[in-house]
């Protein structure tokens, strides 16, 4: 397992909070699938976690974006693309 | 009304506190798998409804229907996303605003049993239990039927009593009440005679001589007045108990029902908008519930 | 389910409804034969932005449209005072009293003991209200199965009365303006940016809309029967059913009925013209007919009127048939190819009768169907 850098176990921390997930924060593998197989979220998930992240770091998720089978990939994708757009 | 099985009865009331109870943590201790996006309404719901299941000694059938009787479903949820959104100015969240769909407790019960049927979400104020069991009439005589009265607080409970229409001081419950109906089953706890509606008072009375028996409970509810109604000479006079006022009914069902020694309920009461009275006789065997129920 | 199997003949007996395009039956007929206007814009901001959504709604009116389509409906039937004190009420609707508490809640949110739904009894508040005010003594029910409530309140009065444990029913459905339903969709992305265009490709979401309709139910024979029909939970999704499912309810339901797919003279979806919703139902209705009959959305032309479009759009289909068509699908164009959609009718069909087949679909994976009889008859 590749290590947690501070962003990605932030982000995690609200993962786990946001979605009440059976897992803890550090056991979440930066880049394991976020979505089927890997923590078995769906796009419910998904419009939940995009709300939570606008509100704490002004980022616009959008269910249609084209690039979101990008975005959500991981961990580490979701972390470094919060990390590029943030405004707060 | 045909004679309708109730093959176990279960469930379980909380008395509300300072804070809400962390019912994800309670259901998830009791081995629920159904507590990730579930509100607690939902998580009540099916801490009762696998106390009743396990109670009959066994799963459902698929086609078992789930008829959630609530007054008033997901008030604390529904009320924090009114104050939110209209208040504060914060929009509701996804998951948030989908559990407070009202039959939402409901999918949850149907999700954790593996169930394949249909599914109600019913209202009758503290007579929700009693609407479901009227609405089903003579079908629950066939199939399966999982009906569960859930009932849940809003804090503060001050603003919620207020809602209720109770006095500052009333102490207050949370409460989730379960009965599987299942005609085929061999030894039902208990039998429902019937859930009638009686025009008048002398029907009523002579609908109420006619169960005959002489081990009759019988529970005026909160619709009659003391002495409106002449009752039969011997009978055992009762109250409905509890501190969640619309969860009484299926309390005094679940309850009546798990007591070791048979014996005859009859619940009297009148509704608001309603004309005349119903009455419900339920039969309880004696026997317990346990394992055979489940072959 | 056996419990949605009529034993003795349902019939309805005359209805009432309110919605964006007018109050009464004939008044619907007559703006559903033509192009219907476009949605209203509604101007929102709750969430320190304005914010402006499409929405059908309701003309400003001092009557409140349940009361008024209950006693439009009753009035039609000739319910005679005789029939009032056993008459249940059952009453379906996604917000129940929501709307008119959140007025009142707006009003003294900011002081300091204000607290929202403000109801002893909750959600079968309307129901009782509405049973006092016109004297209907028999049971009343609400149903909270999200946007199929009040197809359920039908499918469920007409099982009570077809068991022989009623007589009379006055179905009612209703949804009112409320500001947490337009934030809830806007927050699941559901919303269309204009407005509503079931099954057409080029949709993008659900309009909502307000109204009212009534009907009442009795076993005394009429031209419009109830012949059966079936609920079914999908347990998958709480927010969407399975094309599978919506194949099995619709299955059911002409099982009870009694009928064979090609019975079916034309269908009523529930077409939200979200993406999902239309392209499970179009999945769903291509497999439970081989050819599919004449098939519409209403709420291209009405909005998507949540817990109330259960009685809201059969009283609307009852109205087009009597005048002797099933109205165009509003908003659409052009049907999906990849994966293959359904073309609903993008013009009213004539027809003089039939067996129609209406599909509701809620949250919490709710999917009810049942089918509507009309025995064949000279158009106005």
């Amino acid at each position: 397992m590749s290590e947690q850098s501070a962003s990605e176990r932030e982000l995690a921390e609200i993962l786990v909070d946001s979605l009440n997930l059976d897992v803890t924060a550090v056991e979440i593998e930066p880049e394991a699938p976020l979505f089927g197989d890997g923590l078995g979220l769906d796009s419910i998930d998904a419009l939940e976690i995009a709300v939570d992240l606008s509100r704490r770091y002004g980022i616009q998720l959008r269910s249609d974006d084209p690039d979101n089978g990008r975005i959500f990939s991981s961990l580490r994708a979701l972390a470094s693309h919060i990390e590029a757009n943030r405004s707060q | 009304m045909h004679r309708i099985n109730i093959r176990a009865v279960g469930g379980r009331e909380w008395p509300a506190g300072e804070q809400p109870a962390d019912m994800r943590r309670e259901a998830k201790a009791a081995g629920c798998r159904e507590v990730r996006r579930g509100n607690r309404l939902s998580c009540m719901a099916l801490l009762g409804a696998l106390d009743c299941t396990a109670a009959g000694g066994g799963r459902p059938a698929a086609d078992a229907a789930v008829h959630l009787a609530s007054s008033y479903g997901n008030v604390a949820d529904t009320a924090s996303l009114v104050e939110a959104l209209l208040r504060d100015g914060q929009p509701p969240a996804p998951l948030a605003f989908i559990n407070s769909s009202t039959n939402m407790a409901g999918f949850y019960v149907a999700r954790e049993l593996g169930l394949d049927s249909p599914g109600l979400m019913l209202s009758r104020g503290s007579h929700s239990v009693l609407a479901a069991l009227e609405l089903l009439g003579g079908d629950a005589a066939e199939g399966q039927h999982l009906i569960g009265a859930v009932e849940e607080c809003a804090w503060p409970l001050a603003a919620h009593r207020r809602r209720l229409r109770l006095s500052p001081d009333t102490p207050l419950a949370e409460g989730s009440y379960w009965l599987w109906l299942d005609s085929a089953c061999e030894r039902p706890v208990a039998l429902l005679h019937g859930l009638r509606r009686h025009p008048d008072r002398a029907e009523v009375e002579r609908a109420l001589d006619e169960t005959g028996d002489a081990s009759r409970t019988v529970v005026l509810g909160t619709g009659i007045t003391e002495g409106e109604l002449t009752l039969p000479a011997k009978v055992t006079r009762q109250s409905l108990t509890g501190d969640c006022p619309h969860a009484r009914i299926a309390r005094l069902l679940v309850e009546f029902s798990t007591r070791p020694r048979p014996g005859h309920l009859c619940l009297v009461d009148r509704e608001p908008a309603s004309t005349g009275y119903l009455l419900l006789h339920l039969e309880r065997t004696g026997a317990p519930a346990h394992a055979e129920n489940a072959a | 389910m056996s419990t949605t199997r009529p034993r003795r003949p349902v019939y309805i007996h005359g209805a009432g409804a309110w919605t964006a395009l007018g109050r009464g039956l004939d008044t619907h007929a007559q703006a559903l034969a033509q192009e219907v206007p476009p949605a209203q814009r509604v101007t929102l901001d709750a969430c320190g932005e304005a914010r402006e959504f499409p929405f059908h709604g309701l003309a400003a009116s001092d009557e409140d449209p349940v009361a008024a389509v209950a006693r439009d409906a009753l009035t039609a039937a000739g319910i005679t005072p005789a029939q009032r004190p056993s008459c249940g009420v059952f009453f379906g609707s996604t917000c129940s009293n929501l709307a008119a508490d959140e007025v009142a809640y707006r009003a003294r949110m900011h002081e300091r003991d204000a607290y929202p739904l403000d109801l002893a009894d909750g959600h079968a508040v309307v129901a009782q209200q509405l049973a006092e005010s016109e004297e209907l003594g028999g049971p009343h029910f609400f149903f909270g199965t999200a946007c199929s409530s009040s197809g359920n309140a039908l499918l469920h009065a007409a099982a009570m009365i077809g068991r022989g444990e009623l007589d009379t029913a006055l179905v009612v459905g209703t949804e009112r303006f409320n500001r947490l339903s337009l934030y809830g969709f806007d927050a699941l992305e559901l919303l269309a940016r204009e407005r509503a265009r079931p099954f057409d490709r080029a949709r993008d979401g659900l309009v909502l809309g307000e109204g009212a309709a009534a009907l009442v139910l009795s076993p005394a024979p009429a031209p419009w029967r109830v012949r059966g029909g079936a609920t079914l939970v999908d347990t998958d999704s709480p927010t969407g059913s399975s094309e599978a499912t919506i194949a099995r309810v619709i299955a059911q339901a002409l099982t009870h009925a009694e009928l064979a797919p090609d019975d079916i003279t034309a269908i009523k979806a529930h077409g939200t013209a979200t993406v999902l919703n239309d392209r499970a139902e179009s999945a769903g209705l291509h497999q439970a007919f081989a050819e599919l009959p004449p098939t519409t959305s209403l709420k291209g032309a009405i909005g998507h009127t949540l817990g109330g479009c259960g009685a809201i759009e059969t009283a609307l289909a009852i109205a087009c048939v009597e005048h002797g068509y099933w109205p165009a699908s509003a908003g659409f164009r052009h049907a999906e190819t990849e994966p293959p959609g359904l073309a609903p009718l993008a013009r009213p069909e004539a027809l003089d009768g039939g067996r129609f087949l209406m599909n509701f679909f809620g949250f919490g994976g709710n999917n009810c169907a049942y089918v509507l009889e009309r025995g064949h008859h000279a158009p106005h």
